[in-house]
């Protein structure tokens, strides 16, 4: 048994140095098909840290009338707060809404000196609202829109946002959608990219199995090596890819990191947090597609 | 021992390569088997190697019954034969130690037996010294050479040769026929396919003659008289 291993390696390694310049090809081929897969993964990640990062900056402020009572104010933090859709409240009182508006206003002087002229603040106090997904704001203003509550409120700032809330989860959808479709068609290519190019490398090599099998090679000690070859193949070719793949992270991350600021989003990061799916998942699917492709290509070679 | 008992071979649709052929070869012997081109004695070698199996008739060799077999067990039958052919059938990006090495390994021979065997045939087979070529560095009878090494070197009771001479001149030809002799006198029986008239003549051995399909005439001591 160790021999027949032992054999079979040695053969798969010969197999591949002594065909090197079709070993070569094979890797090229292997390795632009694997940068497609990795360009979409890459676009899939950008676009998803993008869109929640914005989605991160959208929040709903709930305004409430100058005379709203404190315990009803307190009523609609708690319902909100029980609602498992609100990521986090942040609840401003009229004097920190008054601070804010005379920080965000300093340069105005129209404006600070009409406040300066009223003896009460004019101001309501506000709830900030942020949900965990932006498709939830309607559902969660919803939750609130009782008359006893509607009789405190001033506005909903959901009014103003909503488009752009409503937009943004059509981008998501729609980003997802096309990244599903294009890993769709990319794997179909992928698959007869790879079995074609393992095809005929199975087939340049055709007359010398019918040559094995005249010799009395069994069709398992035929075939071991070539499948063998179809691994050393697959890894070399992950290999490279890496190297390429995290060379240009290297060179894109500056700019990323400019463009994301402040989200702490690195392309680097993202591979690395999803390495064991998505390169694991890469190497195996090479492997089996390789794997599957050769048995295929000899089967015509091997019958007796 | 060959025997073949009223075997033919009809290729679609109604092609009749060889018709109602019975033979029996007895161990130790040499046997020439000689025929104008596309009179079915290739296909009568391909026939005894499992390539093709027969239409008809019942094939055995050293008792196994080929043209029944099962294809997993046509690497059996082979690793009992030696076949040397026409056009070599070397493996290109294999040495030559490492075409004859590889009837061997096929057997499941130990390294250090392939080691210390491979060596020794070919040195009766002078290339001792040009282990380490490619195919396409050695002459055609270098090349024919190592076909036969490959073909002794699991010591096979039969070796069939198809046309071995074929793409060599005749002091190549003499130097395989010359070989096939010594092997023959180790008591292993050798089937030669050829239509060269002069070697059959010199050999006056048996003789078989095939034409159509069909044996003509098998004589013990014979000559090529077509």
């Amino acid at each position: 048994m160790w021999v027949f291993i032992f054999r079979v390696i040695k053969l798969a390694w010969q197999n591949f140095y002594r065909n090197i310049g079709l070993s070569l090809i094979t890797i090229l081929v292997l390795v632009t098909t694997l940068i497609s897969f990795d360009v979409i993964l890459i676009v899939r990640g950008v676009m998803s840290s993008a869109i929640s990062l914005v989605e991160n900056r959208i929040d709903v402020s709930i305004i409430f009338k100058t005379n709203a009572p404190e315990e009803k104010i307190r009523d609609i933090n708690d319902t909100l707060k029980n609602n498992p859709a609100v990521a986090s409240l942040r609840y401003k009182d009229r004097n920190q809404v008054l601070e804010e508006f005379k920080k965000i206003h300093s340069e105005d002087t129209g404006i600070i000196s009409a406040l300066s002229e009223l003896s009460a603040n004019p101001l309501g106090a506000v709830l900030v609202v942020r949900a965990k997904n932006t498709k939830d704001y309607e559902e969660i203003l919803k939750s609130i829109e009782i008359p006893e509550y509607n009789a405190i409120i001033e506005q909903k700032t959901f009014d103003d946002h909503g488009p752009v809330i409503q937009k943004i989860n059509l981008i998501t959808q729609k980003t997802q959608q096309i990244g599903l479709i294009l890993s769709l068609v990319l794997t179909i290519v992928a698959f007869l990219i790879i079995f074609n190019v393992i095809r005929l490398s199975i087939i340049m090599h055709g007359e010398e199995i019918e040559i094995m099998k005249l010799v009395g090679a069994s069709n398992w000690f035929v075939r071991m090596p070539f499948l063998i070859e179809v691994i050393f193949l697959a890894v070399l070719s992950w290999i490279f890819n890496l190297g390429i793949l995290y060379g240009a992270i290297y060179l894109a991350d500056p700019y990323l990191v400019k463009f994301f600021e402040g989200s702490g989003f690195t392309l680097q990061g993202y591979l690395n947090d999803n390495f064991l799916l998505f390169m694991g998942g890469e190497l195996l699917g090479l492997i089996i597609l390789n794997l599957l492709s050769t048995s295929l290509a000899m089967r015509k070679y091997l019958k007796a | 021992m060959i025997y073949f008992k009223n075997v033919s071979k009809i290729y679609p649709p109604d092609i009749v390569a060889v018709k109602d052929v019975h033979l029996q070869i007895e161990p130790g012997e040499f046997v020439s088997i000689v025929g104008q081109s596309g009179t079915g004695k290739t296909t009568l070698i391909k026939m005894m190697i499992a390539e093709e199996r027969p239409t008809n008739g019942e094939i055995q060799i050293n008792g196994l019954d080929v043209a029944g077999m099962h294809p997993k067990n046509v690497p059996i039958l082979r690793r009992q034969l030696g076949v040397i052919f026409q056009d070599f059938k070397l493996l290109e990006k294999k040495t030559v130690f490492e075409n004859v090495a590889f009837a061997l390994q096929v057997c499941g021979v130990s390294s250090g037996q392939i080691n210390k065997i491979v060596p020794q045939v070919l040195e009766i087979v002078g290339l001792d010294k040009k282990r380490n070529r490619y195919p396409d560095q050695l002459s055609g009878g270098e090349q024919q050479r190592v076909v036969i090494a490959r073909s002794l070197v699991h010591a096979p009771k039969i070796i069939v040769a198809d046309e071995p001479t074929g793409n060599l001149d005749t002091l190549n030809t003499n130097e395989v026929i010359e070989i096939l002799k010594r092997i023959n006198d180790l008591g292993v029986t050798v089937v030669l396919v050829t239509h060269n008239r002069e070697i059959v003549n010199m050999l006056r051995r048996r003789v078989i003659t095939i034409d159509s399909g069909m044996i003509v005439n098998d004589q013990a001591k014979g000559k090529y008289i077509l």
